[in-house]
This record gives C-alpha cells, sequence and structure tokens, in this order.
C-alpha cells in the first residue's frame, strides 16, 4: 500500500507520456481502407447487363487482389447515361492502377464516357488496431512505472525512513 | 565561549541550529544511561558523519557538558581538525604500547570541554588485530567517568568488512545519510548490524547534499 502512495504519481505520469506515444504513433497509421466514389456520363444509356457485367469482369480481375475490401464494384440505372463507380483500396492497392484496370474493363464492355466528376475520397480509419496501439502503450508505461518504481531503492522522505527501516528521523542538516 | 575558542570557531551556525534538537536528544539519552558511548556512522558518507559529530558535540559544550571524540576514522582525521585544532597527532594505540590507560591518548582541543583522540592510519586487518590486542572496549568504558558524552567517529560501514569491531564498542548509534542519494538495502543491512550488536539506533540523521 505504500509503494502504492509513493510511487502511483509516478506511475501515473509514466502511463501517460506513453500513451501520448502511443496516439503520437498513430498518426502515421494509415487507414484501413480508402473508397473513392466516381460518377462518369456515358455517351448512352446503359444496357440491361452492363453493370453486371461489369461487376463479373471486376470480380474476375481487380476484385482478387484483396480478400479483405470489395475492390471495385460499378453501379447504374438500366437506360441512365451515370455510371457510379467504387474504387476502394488498402496498404498495397494502389489506386491509379486499379483504375486504369477499370477503365479498360469499362472500353471493353463498349461503355464509352465523355464525362466524368472528380472523386470523392472517403478513408476508413483502422480503429481497432489503433485502440490496440494506445492501450498497449498504457499498458507498457505502468509497466515501465512499476519497474522504475520497485528498482528506485532511495529513501527520500522521512516517512520513507520510517516504513523501509523502521527508524525515527533525528533532523535534517 | 572564551577568546581562542571564538577564533578557532568554524562550526556552522545553521548545522547546529539543524543539530540542536538531536544534541539534546542523545544528551538526555545519555543523562538517563551515563555508561552511554554513541557511535556516529553511515554507509558511505565521511563528511557528512564528522560534521554532524563534531557539531553534535560542539552543541554539548556549549551546554557546558564534557564531550571526548574518538575519531576512529583515519581518514577523517584532517576534517575533525578543522573543527577542533587540537594539532593533536593521531595516537590511540601508540600510547597503548606504552601505558594501560586510554586517558593518556587523550588531546585537548581549542575548545574547554572538547577532547579528541585519534586513530593512526592504518589498514583494516591491521586495526582489527590492535582493537583485538589491547581490548579497546575495556579501556574506554572507565573515560565515560570523566565525560558527558564519548562520541566514536567510524569510518564508512561500506569500507569496513568487520563493522562488528566499531559497534562493539558503543551502546548507540546516530546514522546519518544522503538526503538525496542512499540505497535503503545497504542502510537495512547496516542498521541490522547494529541491532545484531545490541546497539541502539537513536535514529537517522539526513544530510542534505
Amino acid at each position: 500500500m505504500y509503494f502504492l502512495k509513493k510511487n502511483l504519481l509516478n506511475i501515473i505520469i509514466w502511463t501517460l507520456a506513453l500513451g501520448v506515444v502511443g496516439t503520437a504513433v498513430n498518426f502515421f497509421i494509415p487507414p484501413s481502407s480508402t473508397t473513392y466514389e466516381e460518377y462518369y456520363t456515358l455517351e448512352s444509356g446503359l444496357e440491361p447487363n452492363t453493370i453486371a457485367n461489369l461487376n463479373i469482369q471486376f470480380n474476375e480481375t481487380v476484385n482478387k487482389a484483396s480478400d479483405n475490401i470489395l475492390v471495385a464494384a460499378a453501379d447504374g440505372q438500366s437506360g441512365s447515361d451515370i455510371l457510379h463507380l467504387t474504387i476502394t483500396t488498402e496498404p498495397g492497392i494502389n489506386y491509379n492502377s486499379i483504375q486504369a484496370q477499370a477503365m479498360d474493363i469499362l472500353a471493353e464492355e463498349g461503355v464509352v464516357t465523355t464525362d466524368s466528376t472528380a472523386p470523392n475520397v472517403y478513408e476508413t480509419q483502422n480503429d481497432a488496431l489503433k485502440i490496440i496501439i494506445i492501450l498497449l502503450s498504457l499498458l507498457i508505461g505502468a509497466g515501465i512505472g512499476i519497474v522504475t518504481a520497485l528498482s528506485n531503492r532511495n529513501i527520500s522522505t522521512e516517512e520513507d525512513i520510517e516504513h523501509y527501516l523502521g527508524e525515527r528521523t533525528l533532523g535534517t542538516f | 565561549m572564551s577568546e581562542t575558542e571564538d577564533r578557532f570557531n568554524n562550526f556552522d551556525e545553521d548545522i547546529i541550529n539543524k543539530l540542536y534538537d538531536t544534541a539534546m536528544a542523545i544528551r538526555n539519552e545519555n543523562h538517563d544511561n551515563p555508561n552511554n558511548k554513541t557511535i556516529f556512522s553511515s554507509v558511505n558518507k565521511r563528511m557528512a558523519v564528522t560534521d554532524a559529530a563534531m557539531h553534535i558535540a560542539y552543541i554539548l559544550t556549549e551546554l557546558k557538558d564534557k564531550v571526548l571524540v574518538v575519531n576512529l576514522d583515519s581518514r577523517s582525521t584532517p576534517a575533525v581538525e578543522e573543527y577542533i585544532h587540537s594539532k593533536a597527532k593521531p595516537n590511540l594505540f601508540t600510547t597503548l604500547r606504552n601505558s594501560m590507560f586510554l586517558s593518556e591518548a587523550i588531546n585537548h582541543s581549542a575548545f574547554e570541554k572538547l577532547d579528541i583522540i585519534h586513530v593512526e592510519e592504518m589498514d583494516e586487518e591491521e586495526l582489527m588485530a590492535k582493537f583485538s590486542d589491547y581490548n579497546i572496549l575495556s579501556k574506554l568504558s572507565p573515560l565515560k567517568s570523566y565525560y558527558d558524552h564519548i562520541f566514536l567517529i567510524g569510518p564508512p560501514f561500506e569500507e569496513c568488512e568487520n563493522y562488528g569491531a566499531f559497534l562493539e564498542l558503543a551502546d548507540s548509534a546516530v546514522t546519518v545519510i544522503s538526503a538525496k542519494k542512499n540505497d535503503r538495502q545497504e542502510l537495512n543491512q547496516y542498521l541490522q548490524k547494529i541491532n545484531l550488536f545490541n546497539v541502539k539506533s537513536f535514529g537517522i540523521l539526513r544530510k542534505a547534499d
């Protein structure tokens, strides 16, 4: 109990300090995935099977790049001249390369685009990893605080003298 | 204080104020136990031990008590001399070689009620052999009839393998530690040794570094 009373502040400081380090590290953790939402204006309306065919093509090519996410998906209504293309990337998957492949597939399916909007970009943060990093840093900080406190055999107060040595303090000069 | 004492006074007024209560505690204890001999020692703070012992001795002489300081740490002799200016050469064993009485080794200092005996410089093994040969304890005890207090200045505990030889000369102990840098394990070891020799510990004096 006395150990805690004497060292609690130090342990808390170590814990918080490492917690701050963990939080700083989190700034460098890349997002788990980035979604690019693109809209294309087509030269002619979509055929009934075009979207299905495009998604089949995507599944057979670019979507094999990841087991975790759907890399590319097309959406649009039959007869509409707007094509909605969603490309999702994760670390190790390059957006430009996927986009180029998707455009090739569109061309193969005979889809001709006349105009496009700038992609809307959404990032999905790696929350689980970030929480784990912060918890781990706090734990390591507490560990370092406890080890530091245990290895500190210094007697610095009159209370220490009474507790650890069972002696009274005559004075300080 | 006489004019001579005043001229030689190197004692620090601030330390005197801070050690006054300790001096009074020792004075009261020695009043109750007239045969008490007090050892001042530390694990590794030689200078602090000398400062504490000499200032407390000085405070007690100011209270008209007679104090004999037996300096058993030859490396502390210059520091002790800086305070008391006895100009005495270390003569404990030299005197005992020719005499049965330790009283003949007593040197007077610049302070009327403060006397000193210094031990000669020698290695620990030789010192232990001489302690045993001359039976210092039996020769030290009769001096209590002439003095109100006998203070022993012990060498640092960590420098001596056979510290018991010093502790068996004392009845009570004042341990000096550094207020900032010390090791409770070493201190515990030392305090256990004190208990082992049935020496009563007055307590701990902290030296602010």
